[in-house]
């Protein structure tokens, strides 16, 4: 299981925030060029992106968070 | 109060992300628009001017689908960056876990690995002093009548 906190106890979605309001995209990360090319064509539907949401939500209204 | 319906039809359900993203960049270009246009009349925008200025088409077929388009690329590129920090995230986890596991070997692999450099290194030296001493008994007179002797005596036993 991936660490979901850093050190400073910021989530991931905190982290990638702050890295997006900073500028940094998926190209500025050091990662094979290929695996981002991978990643940056992969594109989510508004139906995807909803569907994960509404996952999330209902996993964290079970979890009462 | 207003006739507009942004909200409404921009948010479709409480499961609507895509559309809750999309309200927040349409109240974002609103807030714009009041910005720019206080700053040109010096004075704040009447309820009247906001609805005829602004939100004249901003419920339209038109905005809806341009703020969801908006929406979604910003959410995707907010993706493509979780997954960038995931994957960094689990690189330095693989790269600690090497290091961990280099300094935790087990003792006899360390002791095993060390005499194993060592005989090499030992055999390494004593292939060179022989090389050196053979090079240099070649050309020495004793060595020469000495090594003669003994091949004579071999020959007559």
């Amino acid at each position: 299981m991936m660490q979901k906190y850093d050190a400073q106890g910021r989530s991931l979605a905190a982290r990638v925030n702050d890295a997006m309001m900073s500028g940094k995209r998926l190209n500025d990360y050091d990662l094979p060029s290929a695996l981002k090319a991978q990643i940056l064509n992969r594109r989510y539907s508004e139906a995807e992106i909803n569907a994960a949401y509404a996952k999330a939500s209902s996993k964290n209204r079970v979890a009462g968070v | 109060m207003s006739r507009h319906q942004t909200f409404s039809k921009l948010v479709q359900s409480q499961q609507d992300f895509v559309g809750m993203v999309a309200y927040t960049i349409y109240k974002n270009e609103k807030i714009n628009w009041i910005e720019a246009f206080k700053s040109h009349n010096s004075r704040e925008p009447s309820a009247a001017e906001v609805e005829q200025g602004f939100n004249v088409d901003s419920d339209s077929d038109f905005k809806i689908s341009h703020y969801r388009s908006l929406a979604d690329s910003l959410l995707n590129d907010f993706i493509d960056s979780s997954i960038g920090e995931e994957l960094r995230i689990y690189q330095d986890s693989l790269k600690e876990q090497a290091i961990i596991k280099t300094i935790q070997r087990p003792l006899w692999k360390s002791v095993s690995e060390n005499v194993l450099s060592n005989l090499i290194a030992a055999l390494i030296i004593a292939g060179f002093a022989l090389i050196v001493w053979l090079f240099q008994a070649k050309d020495n007179p004793d060595f020469q009548k000495e090594a003669a002797r003994q091949v004579e005596q071999v020959i007559k036993n």
